[in-house]
């Protein structure tokens, strides 16, 4: 809980900002002020960048090649989705989109067989 | 899956790139050099600090979570200056409870010892010697004492107490009082330049009220 000399405390030092604010308004910029300001922002961009740099290093994002297997690609669709059938009652943990996969292009159902061919490699 | 810290910092970030900018800088800096000067006309002594330090220091403050920014309630520049101000006002408290003491005050080692035994008075500890700073009630008197003075001060102005009214319940930004006190962008200004008329006018005062709580 605030004690009465913490709110005359905070009362003072929005007063000296107050004040303070009202002062810079006479002020001009020196070359000494331009000097300061690139030096900052330079630390201050930096620091940042270190920060997200040290965020993505704890949280590896995991690049895949997008390259299908020769194997899928002379596959028909419906083979493609006969394929993903037999998968899905493999691994009944297996979710993708378009269940259906009556809208995806040849290409796009390819892909989507060399995705869950992967997951299911990586799990057994 | 995300939390709700993780947005909060998130947010903070993204806040943080966008106002983190030359102009906000440059504006920052005159506002600190202003501050600093105001503040040592309290202190007895001068930190060797430059302006620059300062603003580094709050805002490693901000990255190392020291110091927590509310993006939606502060802007970037009133919050690092809020830091500042904070810093400098421990500052005050810290000289008072550290104060100078000049080294020919202490009583120096004789000549000839070397039994590597503390200096001064036979008996005496280190801690004893040097005691830990504890916080001195009569620094916090110090701001009760100017603000009394300034309240006393204002008198019958109902606006400029008004607005002190609403700094004293934490509530120091211009939106926030506006909307606690149901003032109008207009009321808020003239409130605003009287209550910092009022101080101005009443500086030397004001200085002599936080210099007898120092002292004290």
């Amino acid at each position: 809980m605030m004690t009465k000399s913490d709110r005359d405390l905070r009362t003072f030092e929005a007063l000296q900002i107050a004040l303070a604010t009202e002062d810079a308004k006479q002020m001009s910029t020196t070359p000494e002020i331009e000097r300061q300001v690139e030096a900052l922002y330079a630390a201050g961009r930096r620091r940042m960048a270190q920060v997200r740099y040290a965020e993505n290093a704890l949280w590896p994002v995991k690049i895949v090649s997008g390259e299908i297997r020769p194997e899928i690609l002379s596959m028909g669709p419906t083979a493609v989705r006969a394929k993903l059938g037999e998968l899905r009652g493999k691994h009944p943990q297996l979710q993708h989109a378009h269940r259906e996969c009556e809208t995806l292009s040849d290409h796009d159902l390819r892909s989507m067989l060399e995705d869950a061919i992967r997951i299911t490699e990586s799990k057994e | 899956m995300e939390t709700a810290t993780d947005t909060a910092q998130q947010l903070c970030r993204t806040e943080f790139d966008k106002q983190y900018t030359k102009e906000m800088l440059r504006e920052l800096s005159k506002r600190t050099i202003a501050l600093t000067k105001r503040y040592e006309r309290h202190t007895p002594r001068r930190s060797t600090d430059t302006s620059q330090d300062r603003i580094h220091t709050a805002v490693m403050k901000f990255f190392d979570g020291s110091r927590t920014w509310d993006p939606s309630r502060v802007d970037l520049c009133g919050f690092l200056l809020g830091v500042i101000a904070s810093d400098l006002s421990s500052e005050m408290r810290r000289s008072k409870m550290a104060p100078l003491v000049p080294i020919d005050d202490r009583d120096p080692p004789r000549e000839d010892d070397y039994t590597g035994e503390p200096c001064g008075d036979s008996g005496t500890s280190l801690e004893s010697e040097y005691p830990i700073p504890r916080l001195s009630a009569s620094v916090d008197e110090a701001w009760s004492a100017a603000m009394s003075y300034l309240r006393k001060r204002a008198g019958t102005d109902a606006r400029a107490l008004a607005l002190l009214g609403a700094w004293e319940e934490g509530v120091c930004q211009k939106r926030d009082v506006m909307m606690l006190l149901k003032w109008s962008a207009a009321t808020y200004k003239d409130a605003y330049q009287r209550l910092v008329k009022l101080a101005n006018e009443a500086e030397d005062s004001l200085r002599e009220a936080i210099a007898y709580g120092l002292s004290n």
